[in-house]
């Protein structure tokens, strides 16, 4: 297992018993995010795409098939993994600069280095000003940022984001997606993104996973190489909706089918 | 400026019916913030009305004595009282009550928290805490004699054992209400289950476990009378008693009256006591 490194799924399946029988959510999953990779996967809702970002982070097991992470197998949640949630996830009692030096200080790392850590990722996101407020006082978008700051500042092996933007109105989120791409310019994580917005997954992805649903399969996989700089420019140009035309065109395929 | 692109709207024919608007007002407002001073005269205003009418029942309604005390009358029994050491009586009611609440909560928390987190701990307190829970206080009492005696024990078993099940089952409810991603964020930052359950569960669940308290303090302040009745010679209880044997209503309402003021007192406290140590849960 030496030398592949990233986050490698190998034949991953996912199966649930139900009163109806077993149902199948993930079947036969090949995928990998290689270090420093910035990869989208988009489907439909019910394509089981969250449940195979929770595996990734150990929250939920495969019913077969392996996951590694430069090599090592995952066995359950670690803080090398760290995760980005829809939903807002912010402790609401503790501070800003508490919830960004949280795992820190459940590693017990001394407070002089935790003071350093958290400046320098409330600094990544813009939010020092914020350090001492409480998160109920910031907005969605502020609140998102500040997941992200928490997640970067314990220094994960790779990021894996499900739908982090999905709860933001559309002007944040748009927002949201630059000063994404720009903390992965910066610090070059790995990052495993997983959206059923087509555009977004086109704009940030260097490559981009299509799932189609029942079971939740790879239907496709895209290499969407777009010159120069990623930016708000590059939603208008002909090249980025010819891909983003073609991944509709996919998912219709199968929405339609299952109508 | 009007961008118009020449798109066209069917048009949609008005209601010819004539519809009221609803009309302002802020008495009638339902389920929005009032005027400020509604919360402050609002409950003066009734209880003024209450008082009064009480007076005025107590003086020309025709009701003896006996049976409804003038306001007046129950201010001098009060004060007849306190020359009698009242205030000793008062003291040991809220003694018995804080040290049974105390106790109570000191063993329901980690209980709710054990209960509540974990599926295995439920399933093996649940035919304990769910059966016990509908016997009444009450049919323990001669049980809690016969083991305890009559001193102060059975009076503090009755307290703790009222508040203890109520307590518990409210504070792993509270821990069921805490988000699963506030678990599973933990988990991918690294915390070990000992740290979900101190540095996120029980945070995360403690405004709940402050309500939990507020509204069962009530329930022990309420127990403290059946265990003041069976045999004790302290307390407002065994004061309540004796006004019975001289028919004394107006000690009676003392009494009573004594037992409201504290119990509003100590909701009062609760929701202090949150606002004060919870200040992000407003």
């Amino acid at each position: 297992m030496v030398g592949v490194g990233g986050l490698v799924f190998r034949d991953v399946s996912k199966t649930y018993e139900t009163p109806g029988g077993p149902l199948t959510v993930l079947q036969d999953i090949n995928v990998a995010v290689a270090p420093n990779e910035f990869v989208c996967m988009v489907g439909a809702s019910g394509c089981g795409k969250s449940t195979l970002l929770q595996c990734a982070a150990g929250l939920n097991r495969p019913s077969a098939g392996t996951i590694t992470l430069d090599g090592e197998p995952v066995v359950g949640p670690s803080a090398d993994r760290g995760m980005i949630f829809q939903s807002y996830t912010l402790f609401p009692w503790l501070t800003i600069e508490e919830n960004v030096g949280f795992g820190l200080s459940l590693d017990g790392v001394s407070a002089a280095e935790r003071r350093e850590t958290i400046d320098r990722y409330l600094g990544v996101v813009g939010l020092t000003k914020f350090a001492k407020a409480y998160p109920r006082t910031l907005s969605g978008g502020m609140q998102q940022r500040v997941a992200i700051a928490r997640g970067l500042a314990n220094q994960p092996r790779v990021l894996l984001m499900d739908e982090p933007f999905g709860a933001l109105d559309a002007q944040t989120r748009i927002v949201m997606q630059d000063f994404l791409l720009e903390i992965w310019r910066t610090t070059h994580i790995s990052i495993l993104f997983v959206t059923h917005d087509v555009e977004e997954a086109v704009y940030l992805g260097e490559r981009v996973y299509v799932l189609r649903s029942n079971p939740g399969r790879v239907r496709e996989e895209l290499r969407p190489d777009f010159p120069g700089t990623r930016d708000h420019h590059l939603k208008r140009t002909t090249a980025f909706h010819s891909v983003v035309d073609d991944i509709l065109d996919l998912l219709r395929e199968e929405a339609s089918a299952a109508m | 400026m009007i961008r118009d692109y020449g798109g066209r709207v069917a048009s949609v024919p008005p209601s010819r019916r004539t519809r009221r608007s609803l009309r302002p007002s802020s008495f009638w407002a339902i389920r929005e913030s009032t005027a400020r001073w509604h919360g402050i005269v609002l409950p003066l205003a009734v209880t003024a009305v209450i008082l009064i009418g009480w007076a005025l029942l107590s003086q020309y309604g025709k009701i003896p004595a006996m049976f409804l005390p003038s306001p007046t009358g129950v201010w001098h029994a009060f004060q007849a009282l306190m020359a009698d050491n009242y205030a000793a009586d008062i003291r040991a009611s809220i003694t018995r009550v804080a040290i049974g609440f105390v106790a109570a909560t000191i063993c329901s928390i980690p209980v709710g928290l054990l209960m509540g987190s974990f599926g295995t701990v439920e399933s093996m307190l649940a035919p304990v805490v769910g059966t016990l829970r509908y016997v009444p206080i009450t049919a323990l009492v001669p049980l809690l004699i016969l083991w305890l005696g009559i001193d102060e024990a059975p009076k503090l078993a009755i307290i703790v054992l009222s508040t203890f099940f109520y307590n518990t089952i409210m504070i792993a409810d509270a821990v069921r209400s805490v988000p699963r991603d506030f678990i599973n964020v933990s988990y991918t930052l690294g915390a070990t289950r000992l740290q979900v359950l101190r540095r996120v569960i029980l945070p995360a669940a403690m405004p709940q476990i402050v309500d939990a308290l507020r509204v069962n303090v009530a329930v022990a302040w309420n127990f403290l009378f059946i265990a003041e009745l069976i045999a004790a010679d302290s307390g407002l209880g065994y004061r309540l008693m004796m006004a019975q044997r001289t028919n004394a209503s107006d000690q009676m309402f003392v009494a009573l009256i004594i037992v409201a003021v504290i119990g509003f007192a100590l909701d009062q406290a609760f929701r202090l006591a949150k606002k004060v140590l919870l200040p992000w849960s407003a």
